[in-house]
């Protein structure tokens, strides 16, 4: 299957946006959990956990699956680039599956300081879930900022099966040539 | 002038590049870090990795968001 240039500079345009807003949401996510961590006014923490809540459910969750199992595979296997064939492609695939199972992983947590939010109930006991999600969303970012850069960089190396590939397309295409 | 050619000089596949071979150690480390501590009784979830292999996917929520 091979897109068409129309389709997949507007394929491009939608993978690209919906990744660098995953990127500026967990952005936005760390910069409320930074201060619902270290703010002293109740009401504000209360708040700031609540919102956390809701833009996870209705922005980071389908930020983050859009690209993983639309934009991303349409995009890699509608192109010569393929999803196998170059390096840096695996690396960005792995980066993204991770940080989507750890985005998962962390929803209960991140409900479970909404319920207590919205209930009043913070209390010291919940420093460690507080920490734990600055420290997910301080290294998710990090991670997507990772593999933003190894998208515009597109770092060298090839897979063996790409090599392959190449090869032997170059080497079916000399012989076509040469018949 | 030498001619480049667009071919590879020989039928060898090409090795692995350094930085693949890096980033793929500190992802092993880290999920060995995260194994360690778990099971050093440090708990990063509150429920949620110890859940998510025994739980159906309604209850991450998938469902509900999707």
């Amino acid at each position: 299957m091979k897109l068409g240039p129309n389709l997949r500079k507007f394929i491009r345009s939608i993978h690209v946006t919906v990744t660098v807003s995953w990127l500026g949401a967990v952005a936005g996510f760390l910069a409320l959990a930074i201060v619902g961590l270290n703010s002293q006014d109740r009401q504000l923490v209360s708040a700031m956990y609540l919102s956390m809540d809701i833009i996870t459910r209705y922005v980071i969750v389908p930020l983050s699956l859009v690209p993983l199992v639309l934009t991303g595979p349409l995009l890699s296997l509608g192109t010569p680039w393929g999803l196998f064939r170059h390096y840096w492609i695996i690396v960005k695939l792995v980066i993204n599956v991770l940080s989507t199972l750890i985005l998962l992983v962390h929803l209960k947590p991140i409900q479970h300081m909404a319920d207590i939010a919205a209930a009043g109930t913070i209390s010291s006991a919940d420093r460690g879930a507080q920490i734990q999600l600055v420290v997910a969303a301080g290294a998710g970012l990090l991670a997507l900022l990772a593999a933003t850069g190894i998208a515009v960089y597109k770092p060298r190396g090839m897979t063996v099966y790409g090599w392959q590939k190449q090869y032997g397309e170059r080497a079916g295409a000399r012989s076509d040539v040469e018949t | 002038m030498e001619e480049k050619s667009n071919t590879p000089p020989n039928n060898t596949p090409p090795k692995t590049p350094a930085w693949v071979k890096a980033f793929f150690i500190v992802i092993v480390l880290l999920i060995l870090i995260v194994i360690v501590a778990h099971l050093m009784g440090l708990r990063f979830d509150h429920g949620g990795v110890s859940e998510l292999f025994s739980i159906s996917m309604s209850q991450l929520n998938i469902l509900y968001i999707l």
